[in-house]
């Protein structure tokens, strides 16, 4: 099995959080070192600038001395600095583009490691397994934490004797729901202000977790059918739709037992619009009527679980009630717009 | 770009999908290369857009293909090539497929398309969804930066893109570490001296071919075009060999050359084990006639000369049969170059020596 392992990070403040929280978190026995007997390569893709801090690291030879590596600084492409957020997409998108041509040149799987996200413990292995079964992609959800508060608490509560953070999963989840961020707060069913672009919805069960439903998942490993090229969109878009056209090429991570990934991010990162007004369905349907090809709508019928204890019934009918809104939110998206539009105008002069 | 000169015969469209200050940047950086632009903005954008020496056209509303305010604007200018300046998150399909649907449907005229990116203004990209790499860089995919470094091209198929990449590569578990650094110029030269600066009143020499002449997988200074440089500091030498390049490619890429800048010495590497072709060669030899430039010409894998008799005096070959610029370890493609300009030198300087083509004959 050939896997690309491949990570897109430049900037100071990113190059940090990877070399030093997320690589120690991957180091780990049911992570990197899972690739053992895979024809695995680790592959970041950055400026020459801090392609120097990274061979200098010290988790990055650790890195070196589990599997091969190649460092590939594209120094045109981060000739100035201090982009804007979007414009560190786009770059981001290119370096995605670059290791993806190469992957398919060299036939190998992808495994895209986002410089801000963290694992549990066993994700890379079962990572593995699951590629072994002949799934093609492995999607999560990768809930977004608040980095200021969220590192701290993540490296005291796991940092083992040689620097490695193993994080088991029910752990890392009961730390990060004290570290949400405003974004994935703004994505509660029942927040009081919602976010306008709800590519996530979140049902709180308790204070153990909640049952969440995304219209876009991470995807954390692609094994293309179709050798295409990356050419509109970011990697986790179109592109997808390309490489694994089937809903049955993937699986869906529903529960956070399984694997699970938090994204870190600043807490001031743009939260984007939020609603003036709670969560209506109406609305919710126009979103999906705009928003995600037939792969998002599929990812949006799983109900994925995150949680930080033994799941019970409550979490059962929490499961159902998500269901019910995305059903029903499913059959409105397929109404005309001038009707949900009517509607939702009914609905606003009702209030 | 070749394409791009500035008696280039038709109009210029910057389409603006981004930021005022990236369309701007876009326009900027062409405006040294091309005349006749004209920079379309949607009419929210359009006061701010100064049209001191190119005219500014604006449409209303979203791009999409019904937008007929976009449509006529664009059939007005009648353009012969469309620039879609990208400076937010995404490329975004609406834009291509609307232009595509539009010319598709004769309701516009055909239009090269190309791509302005935001974080790099300088370089723009020719847009075709349906490139392919070549197949050849298959085998170099985890340790080569070749398939990075090229972007399509609507004549020759690809060509080199500006860049400034290094590579580095470690092996197995730490060993065998190596790395190696690449710089492409606007023009889509490999890097021959560390500032790249091109000396107006020096005579140009120019070097053509495949990977071997690219000098894939070895740095920069390593590549015998860098030291053909260094020996003869007072002329300008240009290394347009590319990954892959066939023989035909690197022809119709001295064709283009020489439609931009007139060397004085063209040398055309090529396999002559993959791609000899007669007719390629004395099409390069008619077209250096015509230029008044003399042609030498390489087999890069060691063939001997077959080719003299038609190539007179510049017909070259690789120095030893044994040695292949193309194939072994890093440290033999070094040594393999570096014999390749040593032989090269006696020949380039022979024929600087010689009297030129062109008063040779006026007798």
């Amino acid at each position: 099995m050939k896997i690309h392992l491949i990570s897109a990070v430049w900037g100071d403040q990113y190059t940090d959080l990877f070399l030093n929280v997320c690589l120690p978190n991957q180091l780990t026995p049911g992570n990197l070192r899972a690739f053992g007997e895979t024809d695995a390569v680790y592959k970041i893709y950055t400026s020459s600038k801090d392609a120097e801090t990274i061979l200098d690291n010290r988790f990055y030879k650790e890195v070196e001395s589990l599997m091969p590596t190649q460092v590939v600084a594209l120094d045109h492409l981060f000739r100035s600095s201090g982009h804007s957020t979007p414009i560190s997409i786009l770059l981001m998108t290119q370096c995605h583009k670059a290791a993806i041509d190469s992957a398919n040149m060299a036939n190998a799987i992808l495994v895209f490691l986002p410089p801000d996200q963290v694992y549990s413990e066993g994700a890379f292995a079962r990572l593995i397994e699951i590629a072994s079964s002949g799934k093609r992609a492995v999607t999560l959800s990768g809930v977004r934490l608040s980095k200021e508060t969220f590192v701290p608490a993540f490296k005291e509560k796991f940092t083992d004797e040689n620097g490695h953070m193993p994080s088991p999963s029910r752990d890392l989840v009961e730390l990060a729901l004290g570290h949400l961020h405003p974004i994935t707060a703004s994505m509660y069913i029942d927040a009081k202000s919602p976010n306008g672009a709800p590519t996530h919805l979140y049902w709180k069960v308790g204070a153990e977790g909640f049952v969440a439903r995304c219209l876009h998942l991470h995807p954390l490993l692609l094994n293309p059918v179709s050798k295409s090229r990356l050419i509109y969109g970011n990697f986790d878009t179109d592109y997808f739709q390309k490489a694994a056209p089937l809903p049955s090429d993937y699986y869906i991570v529903t529960d956070s037992d399984d694997i699970t990934a938090f994204e870190m991010s600043p807490v001031d990162k743009s939260v984007g619009f939020i609603g003036a007004s709670k969560f209506n369905i109406i609305g919710y349907a126009r979103f999906l009527k705009r928003n995600g090809h037939h792969i998002h709508k599929y990812f949006l019928t799983e109900a994925i679980r995150i949680h930080s204890t033994q799941t019970d019934d409550n979490w059962e009918a929490i499961d159902a009630e998500s269901s019910n809104i995305i059903q029903a939110a499913l059959a409105l998206a397929k109404l005309p717009d001038s009707i949900l539009r009517l509607w939702a105008f009914l609905l606003e002069k009702m209030r | 770009m070749g394409r791009l000169s500035k008696d280039y015969p038709a109009k210029f469209v910057i389409l603006g999908t981004a930021r005022k200050d990236f369309v701007l940047k876009a326009i900027n950086s062409l405006k040294s290369r091309v005349t006749n632009i004209v920079a379309v903005v949607n009419n929210e954008r359009k006061s701010p857009f100064p049209g001191l020496d190119y005219d500014v056209k604006s449409f209303a509303g979203h791009i999409t293909k019904f937008n007929i305010s976009l449509l006529a604007t664009l059939r007005q200018i009648k353009p012969g090539v469309i620039v879609v300046v990208i400076g937010d998150q995404f490329i975004h399909k609406n834009v291509f497929e609307t232009l595509k649907f539009w010319m598709r449907w004769r309701l516009l005229n055909k239009s090269e398309l190309y791509v302005s990116y935001s974080f790099d203004p300088d370089f723009i990209e020719y847009w075709d969804e349906t490139f392919e790499l070549p197949a050849s860089t298959r085998a170099f995919a985890d340790k080569d930066l070749s398939l990075l470094i090229i972007t399509p091209h609507p004549r020759l198929g690809w060509i080199n893109r500006p860049a400034d990449l290094t590579v580095k590569v470690t092996r197995k578990k730490g060993a065998e570490q190596y790395q190696w650094r690449c710089r492409i110029d606007r023009a889509g030269a490999r890097f021959t001296s560390e500032d790249q600066n091109y000396v107006a009143d020096r005579p140009l020499l120019s070097v053509f071919g495949p990977s071997e002449v690219f000098g894939v997988a070895l740095n920069d200074d390593e590549v015998f075009s860098w030291i053909l440089q260094e020996k003869f500091s007072s002329w300008n030498v240009r290394n347009y060999g590319a990954p892959d390049y066939s023989l035909h490619q690197s022809c119709l890429a001295l064709e283009e050359r020489f439609g931009a800048e007139k060397p004085k010495i063209v040398i055309l590497g090529f396999s002559a084990r993959r791609d000899f072709s007669e007719d390629e060669l004395l099409k390069a030899k008619t077209l250096c006639e015509e230029h008044d430039a003399e042609l030498i010409v390489i087999s890069m894998d060691g063939k001997p000369a077959v080719y003299s008799e038609f190539l007179n005096e510049n017909g070259f070959t690789w120095p030893s049969a044994s040695i292949d610029p193309g194939k072994g370890a890093a440290e033999e493609k070094v040594m393999a170059h570096k014999a390749l300009a040593e032989a090269l030198e006696e020949t380039i300087k022979s024929i600087i020596a010689r009297e030129p083509r062109s008063k040779k004959s006026d007798q």
